[in-house]
């Protein structure tokens, strides 16, 4: 005699080995003396072994090149940002006397060279290609716009004048950083190629100038008095290093007696 | 921290599982790498546990949340399959004992979503009606029905061309 008949859900179950040993037992019974029940189950079982002869032979191909990037390389912005600036490939320090020099290093940026950085390169490349409205206040209202930013960073702040360097001021705009204000003037050449200057309040420890390409565009970084500075645009890095020399040359040479920075 | 190495470990089985739900290899496997980054992402939200999913049931939760995002948003749009992709005439005339697997990825693909995934995991992947559960969000009782009913259409979708007549299910 067999027991009550099973369920959908335990011959299911059976199939599966989800059953306890008794059930399975009396399914078992069951299917000694019900034919058709016994060739479901077959069937069923059939079902499963046609899958994997269908697929299993997917789990034999070589795993796809972009599948394995996947699992190097977190896609978030932030970890992108990092990576490629802790492979920052040279470092500027700045030598006495004003000279510069190139030491080839592999030293790591931290994340707040790194945030800063990626907000300036990120503001570079929103406003710099701007026809219309590049900057909130033009170079024509230069004193207004000085007065202004330095009051909302909260510490004195000029633009340098880029002229020796072949860069006409056109203007400057308030943007935010975190959760801080910062600022970024934005220069133009004769070719009407654009560079800008980011200035964040940000202590670093860092003496040396970072260099860093994303694209075609490259940015000089820097700390200095209490601003963390980025020097972004469209150029040769050597043609950024004149314009940060430049900055340093100027911002050396006109401190004397004046309350701004630069 | 999810290592590197376990995590290649698990592709091929997701690759396995993503190409048997959307048979398009490149579709397939950019269900699966979309799942490696989110899982990447969200790594330092996975702990290993007792009674928890493992990593292998975690991957597949993540999958299978994107899949039914995916399917929801083209859910408006009609999918988009190459010419050389539909129909069992793609498949290789393959026979395994007494299927052909032409008609069964064919009865598979008409099998609703929530079926064939349930059929999928348990039958082909292995996992428990528990942690098949758990992957799917949805009590254990809910994964037996789609079973029941899934496997028993494939069944009888197969059965109608290769063997005789079957008892009706009531």
């Amino acid at each position: 005699m067999t027991g009550p008949r099973p369920t959908e859900g335990e011959i299911n179950a059976y199939v599966d080995g989800e059953l306890g040993p008794e059930a399975q037992a009396q399914v078992e019974r069951h299917l000694g003396a019900e034919a058709e029940d016994a060739r479901r189950v077959s069937e069923y079982r059939a079902i499963g072994e046609a899958l994997h002869a269908l697929y299993d032979p997917i789990m034999d191909e070589p795993v796809p090149a972009r599948l394995v990037a996947a699992t190097e390389r977190p896609r978030s912005a932030a970890l992108v940002w990092t990576m490629r600036i802790a492979a920052v490939l040279a470092l500027l320090v700045v030598g006495g006397a004003g000279g510069w020099f190139l030491r080839q290093t592999t030293s790591v940026a931290d994340a707040s060279q790194i945030a800063l950085a990626r907000h300036a390169i990120e503001a570079h490349r929103l406003y710099a290609v701007e026809v219309r409205h590049p900057v909130e206040v033009a170079a024509d209202e230069e004193a207004h716009m000085t007065a202004w930013l330095s009051r909302r960073l909260g510490k004195p702040i000029k633009p340098p004048a880029l002229a020796g360097a072949g860069f006409k001021l056109v203007g400057g705009r308030l943007l935010p950083a975190a959760d801080k204000p910062a600022a970024q003037f934005m220069y133009e050449n004769a070719g009407g190629q654009r560079l800008t200057l980011y200035f964040a309040v940000a202590a670093g420890s860092d003496d040396s100038y970072r260099y860093v390409q994303d694209g075609g565009t490259q940015a000089l970084f820097w700390y200095i008095d209490g601003f963390g500075c980025a020097l972004t645009g469209e150029f040769q890095r050597q043609d950024l290093m004149a314009v940060a020399r430049e900055i340093y040359r100027q911002r050396g040479g006109d401190t004397g007696g004046q309350t701004y920075t630069w | 921290m999810i290592g590197r190495s376990e995590l290649l470990s698990h592709i091929p089985a997701l690759r396995r599982y993503a190409r048997a739900l959307l048979r398009e290899p490149d579709r397939a496997d950019d269900l699966v790498q979309d799942c490696l980054e989110r899982a990447l992402g969200k790594g330092h939200l996975w702990q290993p546990r007792p009674g928890g999913q493992g990593l292998r049931g975690w991957l597949f939760t993540i999958m299978h949340n994107l899949h039914i995002d995916q399917a929801r948003r083209r859910t408006s749009m009609p999918p988009e399959v190459p010419l050389e992709a539909s129909g069992p005439l793609a498949e290789p005339a393959r026979q395994s004992d007494r299927i052909a697997l032409g008609e069964l990825a064919a009865a598979l693909d008409r099998l609703p979503d929530d079926q064939r995934q349930v059929l999928l995991l348990v039958a082909l992947e292995g996992f428990s009606y528990r942690d098949a559960a758990d992957v799917m969000g949805v009590p254990i009782g809910t994964v037996m029905s789609r079973l029941g009913r899934g496997r028993e259409r494939l069944r009888q979708a197969l059965a109608g061309e290769s063997t005789p007549p079957l008892r009706r299910v009531k």
